[in-house]
């Protein structure tokens, strides 16, 4: 049965995935002397920083920053000409302190951030940052985490990208927590590493804002308004299997962007007949072809088409890579959201892809969302291959 | 002090869904009595009703007194405290309840007192009992468990199959969303005012009972695209609401938003089906309809408020909707077959 509502409008920030949290729920204001730490700031450079949570020193003078961490950071934004308390807003992605039974400062778990996250959220609303600073790994799972859906992965994955976030409309800045550079010495490569990320805000405060413009995804039927495509396209397929080779293997959406803005998408037809603009545009070899992870598309040309794409062009998959080889960070999803700021477009339809596919796309909603995403796909790829071309000066 | 039988037991009566099943947080389970009102808090909800005549400052374990109350058959009782215990006085019967003098329950008691009340429309208990037989029961998705009075002036809910918009022409004063397990209890109370602050909303009726509901603070999703349903106009037949009735038996459940009965259009009849734990029912009525057969599952008595208004809907390839004095009603088909 098709519902109303995709995942996303359903989605509750204060309880994600069904959790019911909320401030207090997490029970660590029972032991903290600042109840729920208020943001701390003059704030005149809009830079939100989110840091971990409160330490003893924060707790006991009740504003964020107060111990060597802290101190830590001002002398680097310092340096960079940024005043921590004057320039920044401080918050921290849980605003008790969290002890371990000793009395020992410790790591905040999932509830707690959780339990807090609506804190930092109604900050990063009431305030409107233009960079938000997340220190540490805690920070990134405030802000990020309950909006990505796939495998999450450490701070290293995360670090060193100035990220458009178009849900915030605000740059965010993710790297290591200062607590983690000074255990392994500000001279360490840690400290280096830190410094470059720390550099990432003071280019995004000159930076305008790059807001997303809404792509024109073209539902066709008649393929044959692919054969005025002239330019170089960006290929997506939806397919049933992960593989062509077994029978019953089959491509079933295709989406064609010809541009940064607009996109044909389509179900395959059942004849050859049908398909024969789609397939004369494969085997065009004037035609440069972009793809992430040029070796799906062409094997599945090669096997389920009989034919051999011609004009491969890029590959955006090779190219993330290329530009950054730290393992987790080349998936068109990952690289969306840190180029674009655009997070979890494919909820909506991750239940549907798969082997039923051909199935629930029988339903026309269904057809137009799993259509919708399968452009969206081809017009991230297009959009990811220009950018990277322009870094690497192609 | 001598307070009548009848104006206690029906003000723990009233207060009694603010109790809460399990004693996580204290006092919970017991009735709290302050400034001549008693009053029950459960962290999601809070009642409290006023009872004329009672003096008393503390908070009594809920069971045994409400118990007791129920089988007291003098019209007053006599109710005293001495030390540590509640003496309740009723003929020749006395009980005695441990009373803590310290209520360290979170009361709200500057409302009981305040002026700055907005007046409730006038259909809100029906909007509001409409919309809260449409939300969804699955936490996961916390905004549709939710009764949504809008700004507009609409009250809307859904479980993400089954849409209502209940207008009521005088919006509130700002977006709020009620858990529908409070609203359940605000549709008996016949609330005739409300207040607004952070993180909860207040009821007010005419005898002052007050319910307090926490809301949850997000943005509902926009139903508007949803309600716009273009197809064929079906006129469901009258006795679909005497067959509802017996196929309604199978259906119960504790919660109404646990109930479904399934409509199904075939072959110029309606099948009208439910089970529970062990039984089924399926009836069949004549339905002079030739058009495509469809299917769709609904809370029974929600329907049969809808249908007691309208047994005219319109039917699209994938929903169905309902029209009303003032609502709309949208579900989406489970099932729609071609045309023969």
């Amino acid at each position: 049965m098709e519902g109303f509502f995709s995942k996303k409008e359903v989605e509750s920030i204060i309880r994600p995935g069904g959790r019911k949290t909320g401030c207090f729920q997490c029970g660590l204001h029972a032991n903290c002397l600042t109840l729920k730490m208020e943001p701390y700031g003059g704030f005149k450079k809009k830079i939100l920083n989110i840091g971990e949570a409160p330490g003893e020193w924060e707790d006991k003078k009740g504003k964020p920053w107060q111990g060597k961490t802290g101190e830590l950071l001002r002398k680097q934004y310092a340096k960079m000409g940024i005043n921590l308390f004057e320039d920044c807003l401080n918050i921290n992605a849980v605003n008790c302190r969290p002890v371990d039974e000793k009395g020992n400062n410790r790591t905040p778990t999932s509830i707690e951030i959780d339990s807090c996250r609506k804190n930092v959220l109604e900050c990063i609303h009431q305030n409107k940052p233009q960079v938000i600073v997340l220190l540490g790994a805690t920070a990134v799972e405030s802000l990020i985490g309950y909006r990505w859906k796939r495998e999450f992965g450490s701070i290293s994955k995360w670090r060193g990208w100035a990220i458009p976030d178009q849900d915030f409309e605000a740059w965010v800045v993710p790297t290591f927590h200062p607590n983690f550079v000074e255990r392994a010495g500000a001279d360490d490569v840690t400290g280096v590493i830190w410094r470059q990320d720390l550099s990432l805000v003071k280019e995004c405060l000159k930076l305008p804002f790059p807001k997303y413009k809404e792509p024109d995804i073209e539902i066709i039927d008649d393929l044959s308004v692919l054969n005025n495509i002239q330019g170089p396209i960006a290929i997506d397929y939806e397919t049933n299997r992960l593989k062509p080779y077994s029978p019953g293997s089959r491509i079933v959406t295709v989406a064609i962007a010809d541009s940064e803005d607009h996109c044909f998408a389509f179900k395959l037809p059942a004849s050859r007949e049908g398909r024969k603009p789609l397939l004369r545009l494969l085997t065009d070899e004037k035609i440069p072809k972009m793809a992430h992870n040029i070796k799906f598309e062409d094997n599945w040309s090669s096997v389920r088409f009989g034919i051999e794409v011609k004009g491969w062009d890029w590959d955006t998959m090779l190219a993330s890579h290329i530009l950054d080889n730290r393992p987790g960070i080349t998936s068109l999803k990952f690289q969306a959201y840190v180029n674009f700021g655009v997070v979890d477009y494919e909820s909506d339809v991750a239940d549907t892809l798969g082997e039923d596919l051909e199935e629930a796309i029988k339903s026309p909603a269904i057809l137009r969302k799993v259509l919708t995403y399968n452009g969206l796909d081809s017009i991230f790829t297009y959009r990811l291959a220009m950018l990277q071309k322009k870094i690497m000066n192609v | 002090m001598i307070v009548k039988t009848e104006t206690l037991r029906h003000a723990l009566e009233v207060v009694k869904p603010g109790l809460a099943n399990k004693e996580r947080i204290e006092q919970t389970t017991s009735f709290a009595f302050l400034q001549g009102r008693v009053v029950t808090y459960n962290d999601e909800i809070s009642i409290s009703h006023p009872v004329v005549g009672l003096d008393l400052e503390g908070v009594v374990p809920a069971e045994h007194l409400y118990k007791f109350l129920e089988k007291v058959k003098k019209e007053e009782v006599d109710i005293e405290v001495v030390g540590n215990e509640l003496i309740v006085k009723s003929g020749k019967s006395k009980a005695g309840f441990a009373l803590e003098r310290e209520i360290r329950l979170p009361l709200k008691q500057e409302l009981w007192n305040a002026e700055d009340w907005h007046a409730l429309p006038e259909n809100f208990s029906r909007a509001v009992s409409f919309a809260s037989k449409t939300c969804s029961n699955d936490v996961s998705r916390p905004k549709l468990t939710c009764v949504h009075l809008s700004k507009e002036g609409f009250v809307e809910a859904s479980d993400g199959y089954r849409l209502l918009r209940y207008s009521l022409g005088t919006g509130f004063i700002e977006s709020i969303l009620v858990p529908s397990t409070s609203c359940e209890e605000v549709v008996g109370l016949s609330m005739k005012e409300y207040r607004v602050e952070k993180g909860w909303v207040h009821f007010r009726n005419e005898e002052g009972t007050i319910l307090s509901s926490r809301v949850l603070e997000e943005d509902y999703v926009d139903i508007t695209p949803h309600l716009n349903v273009e197809g064929e106009k079906v006129i469901l037949p009258r006795t679909i609401l005497e067959a509802l009735d017996r196929v309604h038996v199978f259906a119960k459940r504790r919660r109404v938003i646990d109930e479904s009965v399934e409509v199904e259009s075939v072959n110029r009849r309606l099948i009208l089906r439910a089970s529970s734990d062990g039984s089924w029912v399926e009836e069949e009525i004549n339905f002079a309809y030739d058009g495509a057969g469809f299917k769709f599952v609904v809370v029974p008595s929600l329907l049969k408020d809808v249908l007691t208004e309208s047994l005219e809907c319109v039917v699209s390839q994938n929903r169905l909707k309902f029209r009303g004095e003032g609502w709309e009603y949208v579900v989406a088909l489970k099932e729609r077959r071609k045309a023969s």
